[in-house]
């Protein structure tokens, strides 16, 4: 399974010492609780609350770096930095984009999977 | 086994985290996405390390940390704090409350293992090393003040010989003994300083016997030289455990030649004032002082408790400690049971 810009896979292959098993358990435990981060994110975007906003993107972008999810990382920055800056305008937009980094990391872990086990 | 504390409210990263401790040698995690029951479980447990989320709904990492230190025994365990950003205010907050080192995410994972491993072996020869000054301290402290049941039995035996020659002078100094015991108690000085004061007390007098008993015992008026006579029994005394050099022998010495030296500078036999007196030979000046007041002398009668105790009042501040005096007074119920086990024989003049 080669590194793509939607994972980055060099830091669990550290953390788990070259488990596939243990690291694919952990992306699909990753992509679970996104989804849940990503609906409270929304809805606090729909009541137009920028603090809980910025909260919830911070909390994605801290996890998904540390599993070394590139593009859900860059864009929750992005989301986080323009809430942080009571800008909501453009976030709609980069609410999909990132549901799209989500689903785009969901057929990678897919792919690993079928690789690897 | 090092526990450590994983504390995130992402459990994604809990579990990357505690798999990473996984790598550590003699380390298992113990991983909480509530910061709060983390604290509460930090409460009962031994913790090697922590590694603590900042951005938490529950608590801040900052806030975290400050709880933690309050922990009774926690106050010096390592804590690693994570942060999403190197927020440089931040950083410095959070070692104020009591951070010992930062991680970024994504946490590189051999950096991590690495600062960790580091901390523990720190924080654990720490302890060690704690754990042995402590040892040592108290290894120093029972050699340095156990009472030496063969000193305890020559001082037995000085106090037999004292009763062959002189009963009442024995009795004298039981009575003195028992009584400085407890003024020492009253005082709150340690276990063993007033085991110690009670045993080397029981000696004081003992240069008497150097005394001739025509001047010891003259129902008048003594001279200048029968009173110099006299004052010599406590350098007599003293003399005994010349070279002596174990804490018993030091301090009945000692007792035995500072026992009449006055709180003002006035006594003998080398005018000591104040605290350059030692202790345990002020303590003792003032027992031995109620206990010679309260017996019958060959110029006198025996003063009742009241009015031995008006005596010696009035001599606080001059000749006596006036907290020493205080615990003297506060010593009647012993006073009471020391008159009864050995009371004053009469006069034998």
């Amino acid at each position: 399974m080669p590194d793509s810009a939607i994972l980055d896979l060099s830091r669990l292959r550290e953390a788990f010492e070259d488990d596939d098993a243990g690291i694919i358990e952990l992306l699909e435990m990753a992509l679970e609780t996104g989804a849940k981060h990503v609906e409270r994110l929304k809805s606090a975007l729909a009541e137009g609350d920028a603090r809980s906003v910025a909260r919830a993107a911070h909390g994605i972008k801290g996890s998904a770096s540390n599993i070394g999810a590139l593009e859900v990382t860059r864009i929750s920055a992005t989301i986080e930095d323009q809430a942080r800056n009571d800008r909501l305008d453009g976030v709609t937009q980069l609410a999909a984009q990132l549901e799209g980094a989500y689903a785009e990391l969901r057929q990678t872990v897919r792919d690993y999977r079928a690789e690897a086990l | 086994m090092n526990r450590v504390m994983v504390v995130d409210d992402h459990e994604t990263n809990l579990k990357l985290y505690a798999r990473v401790v996984t790598q550590i040698p003699n380390a298992s995690s113990n991983a909480f996405v509530s910061p709060k029951s983390a604290l509460r479980w930090a409460e009962i447990n031994d913790i090697a390390l922590v590694l603590v989320d900042h951005e938490m709904p529950e608590m801040s990492g900052v806030d975290f940390i400050r709880a933690f230190r309050e922990i009774r025994g926690r106050h010096d365990v390592p804590i690693i704090m994570i942060t999403a950003t190197a927020d440089k205010e931040l950083r410095r907050t959070a070692v104020q409350s009591g951070a010992s080192a930062f991680l970024t995410k994504p946490v590189d994972p051999v950096e991590f293992i690495a600062l960790a491993q580091n901390f523990m072996v720190m924080h654990n020869l720490k302890r060690e090393a704690l754990v042995r000054a402590d040892n040592a301290q108290t290894q120093v402290r029972l050699l340095q003040t156990t009472v030496d049941a063969k000193d305890v039995e020559l001082i037995e035996t000085l106090e037999r010989v004292m009763e062959t020659r002189d009963k009442r002078l024995a009795d004298h100094c039981k009575r003195t003994a028992l009584i400085a015991e407890a003024i020492a108690n009253k005082l709150r000085l340690s276990t063993n300083d007033v085991r110690m004061i009670a045993a080397a007390a029981r000696v004081h007098d003992i240069g008497k016997l150097s005394v001739a008993d025509r001047v010891l015992h003259k129902p008048a008026r003594l001279s200048d030289a029968e009173r110099r006579a006299v004052q010599a029994h406590a350098a007599a005394g003293a003399a005994l455990f010349r070279e002596r050099e174990t804490p018993l022998l030091v301090l009945a010495a000692q007792i035995a030649l500072s026992h009449h030296e006055c709180f003002d500078g006035s006594g003998y036999p080398a005018g000591l004032k104040g605290e350059a007196i030692p202790l345990a030979a002020r303590v003792v000046a003032v027992a031995d002082a109620f206990s010679a007041l309260t017996a019958a002398r060959p110029q006198r009668d025996a003063l009742s408790v009241g009015l031995a105790l008006d005596e010696i009042e009035r001599g606080t501040g001059s000749r006596y400690e006036s907290r020493i005096v205080g615990a003297l007074r506060e010593s009647a119920p012993e006073i009471a049971d020391v008159r009864a086990r050995y009371p004053d024989l009469a006069p034998t003049a």
